[in-house]
Parts: structure tokens; sequence; C-alpha cells
């Protein structure tokens, strides 16, 4: 392939097809490492197979700008420059990880909390256009103190309708931040 | 100094005290969240405001580290090595008042370096050429390696990972889009604060998440202690000032931080006292010397943040984004240009001293109070104050997104042992480096950097400063290793 039609290819479908690529490798040294000896190091290894195929996605990407230059110098260059650095780097960490010269990975914690606020704030986000920041952050502050174990409903009420208070006060009203009212009261008012 | 400016003045110092004395949100953080409540206000104003949260935030991570063992922040670690076992022993109105006063001076000490040195070294700076700032940049990156020590590999990974996101976006030189993938929102690169305060508090919340450990301490008690008095404060005066001296100098280094200079001062004393078995049991002096230190790295931080627009520590960097945001590129030029709000912040700072020490004593049993916030109250809290100050920059849901993507990315980094400050400083000073670098370049050819003095000079001290700390380190390994095997 011609090196023209290469770049043409990076800034067209490329930029679909490389992130995809990317993220296949990290899924594919995840699924190796995990059923392999050094598994007590899977997050590790993971990760730097991550920051490694970052560095490696940003160099090809690099190749998709436009090859303006003034006086030698174009948009590439310093850009190249990092994702070098950041290949060479996350290469050494990575074969330290895969002497097994490394630490463990930390214990799992309550990771099922973790994707459950995740859940949440998807919904907080959604909740955010429907029916408007103040409803859907009052339940959300709501929700998130239960999920993490709060159990007073005074205070559970204080702090909920406190944050709503405080955010109408200070950011609408006094800062006129325009907070999303949601689709469902702007079409109904 | 108007009324305005004392009340925005004492707002400042009470968010900061409490930011400082809530486990889980630093100084940094504690700023980055407030950045958006400065929208509204004059430059100046946000300025004053910022600085006084910085400063009395860290004050306020020495209440938890005296009361519970709890620092609240990095840099008052050494503070609970004296501070706690002074409160076990039911002197923790002692450990407390040290804190405070020394605080106050170590405060004090900082900003006087600041007025006095600002200014020369700002017009020598107003004779550097774009290789001389390239260098600069280059300097303050080297410091990652103090951040560090034995991770000085995933210190760089950090900074470098920084580098290449501050490369989002349109490139200021060419109008060249780079890896923007088409989306208008990122033509302009990473809006710096959904992205501050996603590194920074949301990431220590999944942490904090998953660790899922909220059982709190209380420390009812150690408010009710007796405060010392003048002539106790009197004996420490010389521990206060070798500290505060020892701070500021080291403050003044970007990126050495406030951390490590309360390590070499609490050294220092350590080695200088009559009785250096006793540190860690509960010494006033101990708590003195981190305290002092701690406080005056403040304006040591802000020395090359206002001069050469370079973050002494990870707050100043988040202060160097605020300034920007509100139009104003901190460097020589600032002096040049606005030096009303230089020394409008240079006042603004001694008096948020004096407020801090009348509010440190006259709240004491109040601050105690931010200890018994269950995490269960704060987090939920905090997840709101990230996202409505994420949105607040522009107006768009983007920015939410953005501000949540780079906490699940903190939150993975923490996971593994890769700090978090050299990537902000990476993105902080990205651009200043490749501008600067290919202004150069352009300029001069490609051994641009190497052809001025000034530069290579740099370019020298960035190479040791980034050498030292990691041989430090790797020496302090093997001498560990050594009196390990010589027991055995």
């Amino acid at each position: 392939m011609a090196v023209g039609s290469f770049s043409s290819w990076v800034a067209g479908p490329g930029q679909v097809i490389l992130p995809l690529a990317a993220a296949g490798i990290v899924v594919v040294a995840w699924l190796l490492v995990r059923r392999s000896l050094n598994w007590q190091f899977t997050g590790r290894i993971t990760l730097d197979v991550a920051l490694l195929a970052l560095g490696l996605l940003a160099f090809v990407l690099t190749a998709g700008f436009p090859t303006m230059s003034f006086k030698g110098v174009d948009a590439r260059m310093v850009p190249r420059v990092w994702s070098i650095l950041l290949m060479v780097l996350a290469a050494a960490r990575l074969a330290i990880g895969l002497l097994g010269k490394d630490v463990p990975d930390p214990k799992k914690g309550r990771l099922d909390k973790v994707l459950l606020l995740l859940a949440l704030l998807v919904l907080k986000i959604i909740g955010i256009t429907w029916v408007g920041y103040f409803i859907s952050a009052g339940l959300f502050v709501l929700a998130c103190a239960i999920l993490l174990g709060y159990k007073n409903p005074v205070g559970l009420i204080a702090c909920a309708g406190g944050w709503v208070a405080f955010s109408y006060l200070v950011f609408y009203k006094l800062l006129s931040v325009p907070l999303p009212t949601g689709v469902l009261f702007s079409t109904i008012f | 100094m108007n009324p305005q400016s004392l009340l925005t003045i004492a707002l400042g110092v009470v968010v900061g005290i409490l930011a400082g004395a809530m486990p889980g949100v630093s100084p940094s953080m504690g700023v980055a969240l407030m950045v958006p409540f400065t929208y509204a206000m004059d430059p100046s104003m946000a300025l004053v405001f910022l600085a006084a949260i910085y400063l009395a935030a860290n004050y306020g991570g020495s209440i938890t580290a005296v009361t519970i063992n709890t620092p609240g922040t990095p840099s008052a670690v050494v503070t609970a090595f004296d501070g706690y076992p002074l409160s076990k022993k039911g002197r923790a109105g002692e450990a407390l008042g040290v804190s405070l006063v020394s605080s106050v001076v170590g405060g004090a000490v900082g900003i006087i370096v600041l007025i006095l040195f600002s200014g020369p070294l700002a017009r020598m700076a107003l004779k550097f050429w774009p290789a001389e700032y390239f260098s600069l940049a280059v300097l303050g990156l080297s410091t990652i390696a103090s951040m560090g020590g034995e991770n000085a590999l995933k210190c760089a990974i950090s900074a470098v990972l920084g580098l290449l996101i501050s490369t989002v976006g349109m490139d200021s030189i060419l109008g060249v889009s780079r890896f923007t993938f088409g989306n208008v929102n990122l033509f302009d690169g990473f809006e710096f604060i959904p992205f501050l305060i996603g590194l920074l508090a949301l990431s220590e919340v999944f942490v904090g998440v998953e660790r899922h450990d909220f059982e709190a301490e209380y420390a009812a008690g150690a408010a009710k202690a007796k405060w010392p008095s003048f002539a106790y404060y009197w004996k420490l005066r010389m521990s206060m000032l070798r500290a505060s001296i020892i701070g500021t100098i080291v403050g003044i280094f970007p990126g050495a931080g406030a951390t490590i200079a309360t390590f070499i001062s609490y050294d220092v004393e350590k080695r200088l006292s009559k009785t250096p078995e006793a540190f860690g049991e509960g010494v006033p002096e101990g708590v003195a010397a981190a305290e002092a230190a701690n406080s005056s790295s403040v304006g040591g931080a802000m020395v090359p943040m206002l001069t050469l627009g370079i973050p002494g520590s990870a707050t100043a960097a988040v202060l160097l984004g605020a300034l920007m945001i509100h139009n104003l590129q901190p460097g020589p030029e600032l002096f040049v240009k606005h030096p009303e709000i230089v020394y409008r912040l240079f006042a603004a700072l001694l008096i948020a001293n004096i407020v801090l020490l009348i509010l440190g004593l006259a709240g004491s049993r109040l601050w105690i109070n931010v200890t018994r916030v269950r995490k269960e109250l704060l987090y939920p809290l905090i997840f709101s104050f990230a996202m409505i100050g994420s949105y607040a920059v522009n107006a768009r849901m983007w920015d939410v997104f953005v501000c949540l993507g780079f906490g699940i990315v903190g939150a993975i980094l923490k996971r593994y042992g890769y700090p978090l400050p050299p990537l902000v400083l990476g993105v902080v000073l990205g651009e200043m480096a490749e501008v600067n670098l290919r202004r150069a370049v352009m300029m001069a050819g490609p051994t641009a950097i190497f052809q001025r003095p000034g530069s290579v000079a740099l370019l020298v001290v960035a190479a040791l400063s980034f050498l030292i700390p990691i041989m430090q380190a790797r020496k302090t390994k093997q001498n560990a290793k050594q009196n390990a095997s010589q027991k055995a």
C-alpha cells in the first residue's frame, strides 16, 4: 500500500478500525494472561498492554494528519515523540510484569458496588435529559447513599434535599448555570 | 482590600480547612472542585479565593492527622507521626495548637519569599526565548522523579500519557486537527476542569467505593483539650523557622511539593534534637517542623507558577489551569500585563494567613466535626459536585462524560500504583513544551535547544533533578536490604 493511500485510510475508515483493533489487542491480552502462569499479574499486564496499544494507536493515527508543515516542522512531530516514549516505557513495564518481578494485583474489592454506582451515574445522565437536573440529582444522591449503605432516612432526605437546594441557589440562581429542566417538563410547561 | 475581598478570603480559608480536613479530599481536589464557583468572579478575586483555599487546605490536612491518625492531605502524613501520639496521650490541644501556629508561621515565611523573589525572577524570565521555555517545561517534567521515588517508571508513563493527552485537539501552530475522530467537542482538546475533577476527585471516590471501608473514627475528646500558651510556642520558634525555610526552598522547585518538604524538615529536626529517639512518640517539635514546612511550601510553589508558568505542586497546577480559564497567562507577562492582580494576590495571601490563625483558633471545635461526615454521604456529594462543576464549564453534557471517563481512567491507574500528579503535570506542561519546541526548531533548526546557554543549563538541571531522586531511592532501597540481611 502506498504511503498516500495508507494516510487516507488512517484518516478515513482507520479512525474506527484502529481503535477497535487496539481494544481487541487489550481483550486478547487479558484473556491470555489470566489463563497463563502470570495470572496473578493479569490486571497489571493488561494495563501495560493497554498503554502500549494506546501508544501504538496514537503513533499510527498521526499518519492520518494533514501533511502541512512550516520550516520542516509539522503537527505530527511531537505526538509521535510522546507516543514512541509511551510505547518504550510501557514495554519496559510489561517486561517487568511478564518476568514475574512485579507485585501481584491488588485484591478485588466491592467491584459490584462500583459497577452499580456507574449504572446509577448513567441513569442520572439519562434522567437529566428527561426529567431535568434537580429531580435526577436529588434521586441520585438518595440512591447513591443507600447503595453505599447509609440508612438514616432523615439524613438521606436532608442530604438529597440540601444538595438540590444548594445547586439551585448557588449554580442555577447565583452563577446562572443553565441546568437542564428536562424534555418532559419543558414539553408540559 | 475591600469587605468583599475579605469575605472571599474568609470563605476560601473556611472551604480550604474543610477540604483539607476531609480525608480523600486533597488540596488540589478542593481547589479543583471550587473552580466552577469562580466563573462569575473577576479574575483577581477568583485567584485570591483559590489561593486562600490552597493555603488553608494544607493546614486542614493536619486536623485529621492529629485527631484520628488519618492525614487529610498527603503532606500531613508527617504531622501524624507525632501529632497522633500526642492526641493519644490526651494532648490533642497542644498538637492542634502547634500545628496551627506552625502553619501560620510557615505560611508567612513562604509568602514573604514569594513577594521578595517573584519580581526579579519574572524580569529574568522575560529574556527567555522558546528554547529556554521548552527546557523549562522539561525541568518541570523532570521533577516527576521525586513524585514517585521507586516508581519512577510509572511516574514517567503517567507524565507521557498526560503529554499525549495534551496533543488532542487543534494544533495551535498549524491548525491541524489531531486525535479528534471528527468529534467537534474535541477540537479544543479536553476541557481542563472536567479532566481534573474526574482524574483527582472521581477516581478517589471509585477507589474508596471499591475498598468499601466506611468505618469512621471519631475524636470528640480532642477538641476539649487545653490549648498551649504563647511561651510554649516561643520554645518552638527555631524549629518552625528552620522548617519554614526548608519548606519554601523545596516548594520553589517545580514538582518537589509539600510532602517532600515535610519529610526533609522532620528529618533535620530529628537530627538536631537532643532526644531523637523521642520523635514518633509525640514530640511537639516534630509537629512544628512538619506543619511549618508544609505551609511554607505553598508560597514557594507559587514562585515558579507565577513567574515562569510552571506549577510547583499538583495544587499549583490546578491554580494554573484556573488562571488560564480566566484568560490569565501565568508567567513573566502576568507581572507586566496584570501587576494589580499579582500584588493583590500577595496582599490577600498575607491576610489569608491571619484569617487562618483567627478561624483556626475560633473554629477548632467545628473543624473536628468534619471528620464525622460519613463517607456514605460524602461520596454522593462529591459525585454531584463533580458532575455539576464539569457541566458548568460550558453548559454541555460532553464535559460530564469527560469527567466520568477520566474518573474511570484515574481509578484504574491508581489501583495499579500509577501516580496521578505526573499525569496532570504532563497535561499542564504539554502545550508549553510542544509549542516552544516547534517554535525553537522553526527559528534555529533541530539543534535549537542546545544552541542557547540558558536552555542547556536548564536541561542539565532537569537531568540532575530527574536522576538524583531516582538514585537516592535506589540507595535507600539498597541500604534497607543490607540492614535486613545484616539483621538476619
